[in-house]
C-alpha cells in the first residue's frame, strides 16, 4: 500500500445524509443518500438506503416509475434471495446521479433491480453499485463522501 | 473504466471462424471449462442464477469468460459490459442543503400522509399524491426554488 499522499483527494463530492426514513420508525440510524435515475423528466430526487450488506441497487416503486422510459438495457429476470425472502425482478443497467452539496456530483452507471416485490425505499447495495465508486461516511456529522475511482 | 482484474485468455479461431478462448496445457482453469461446452443461452441463464444467489464475483468472471468464448453474441457482450465495465463521471455540485428536510423527516407524521408520495422542500410538503404520476402533475404546475425530495411515506 502506498503511503498517504497529502495531495490525494479521497472524495470529490460531499453530501449530508438523512438517518431516518419517514414513517419507518427504524430503531437504529441508517444512511439515506440522495439520488435520482439520470434522464427522468422531473427535477426531483429520491432518498436511497446505503446498504453495504445488500445486493445490487433496488429501485423504489417511485424511482422505478420515474425511470420507466430509461430501462432499456435489460439484463434479464432474476430471483434474488434476501433476508426477507425471495424477490423476483429484472436487472437493468441504468445511470444514476448522486448529488453533492460540496464539490462534484457523481454520475454513475450501475446495475439495478426493478421489482414489484419491493415496497420499501430505494437501496444502493454493494454489487454493481457501491463497488463502483469510492465512498466513506462521517457518522458524527452525517456526511457522505464520494468520488470516482481514478 | 474497469477497476477489476481482467482475465486474459489465449484466443484462437475455430474452423468455422468463431473465436474461442483456449489456454496452454496445464494452465486450464476451472472457470474456462465452464463456458467451453455450453451455449450462450445456457451461460446467460447460469450468470443470472449466480446473480440471484448473490454470487456477483462469480457472475462477473463467468460473463467475462463467456464474452471471450462468444464474442459475437450481443446479449453475452451486454452482460459482460454491464457487470465488468462502467462509466462514471463528475460535474459541479448541484446538491442542495437539506437541513430543513432532515428536521421534517424526524418528526411524528400526520396519519394522513402515511402511504402518500410526497414532495418535500425544506420543512414543507409542497405536494402529496397517491402516485408519482399525480405528484408529477402537481409539481409541473409549480415554480420550484429548490429540487424537491420525493418519497412514499411508510
Amino acid at each position: 500500500m502506498a503511503p498517504l499522499d497529502p495531495d490525494y483527494a479521497f472524495a470529490t463530492g460531499i453530501s449530508t445524509f438523512a438517518d431516518v426514513y419517514p414513517g419507518l420508525n427504524e430503531p437504529l440510524p441508517r444512511i439515506y443518500v440522495e439520488f435520482r435515475p439520470q434522464g427522468i423528466g422531473l427535477d426531483i430526487s429520491f432518498p436511497a438506503l446505503l446498504d453495504t450488506g445488500g445486493h445490487y441497487c433496488i429501485l423504489s416503486q417511485e424511482a422505478a416509475e420515474a425511470a420507466e422510459g430509461l430501462l432499456t438495457t435489460d439484463l434479464g429476470r432474476i430471483t434474488l434471495q434476501t433476508a426477507r425472502g425471495r424477490i423476483h425482478g429484472s436487472l437493468y443497467l441504468i445511470r444514476i446521479e448522486i448529488f453533492a452539496e460540496i464539490g462534484e456530483d457523481l454520475d454513475l452507471e450501475i446495475v439495478a433491480l426493478v421489482t414489484s416485490d419491493w415496497q420499501g425505499p430505494s437501496i444502493i447495495g454493494y454489487s454493481g453499485a457501491l463497488d463502483r465508486f469510492r465512498f466513506a461516511v462521517d457518522p458524527q456529522n452525517n456526511r457522505f463522501f464520494f468520488a470516482c475511482f481514478r | 473504466m474497469d477497476s477489476h482484474r481482467a482475465t486474459t485468455p489465449v484466443h484462437a479461431k475455430a474452423p468455422d471462424g468463431t473465436a474461442v478462448a483456449t489456454r496452454a496445457p496445464g494452465s486450464a482453469r476451472k472457470a474456462s471449462s465452464t463456458v467451453a461446452d455450453t451455449t450462450p443461452t445456457d451461460v446467460l441463464e447460469k450468470i443470472r442464477s449466480q446473480l440471484g444467489e448473490g454470487r456477483y464475483r462469480d457472475a462477473q468472471n463467468l460473463a467475462r469468460e463467456a464474452a471471450a468464448r462468444f464474442p459475437e453474441h450481443p446479449e453475452v457482450a451486454l452482460m459482460n459490459s454491464a457487470l465488468n465495465k462502467w462509466t462514471a463521471k463528475t460535474r459541479p455540485a448541484t446538491g442542495v442543503d437539506r437541513d430543513g428536510e432532515r428536521v421534517w423527516m424526524r418528526q411524528e407524521l400526520p396519519e394522513s400522509l402515511h402511504g402518500k408520495v410526497v414532495a418535500l422542500v425544506g420543512r414543507e410538503v409542497i405536494a402529496a399524491a397517491d402516485t408519482l404520476t399525480e405528484l408529477g402533475q402537481q409539481l409541473r404546475s409549480m415554480e420550484l426554488s429548490k429540487r424537491p425530495l420525493v418519497f412514499r411515506v411508510a
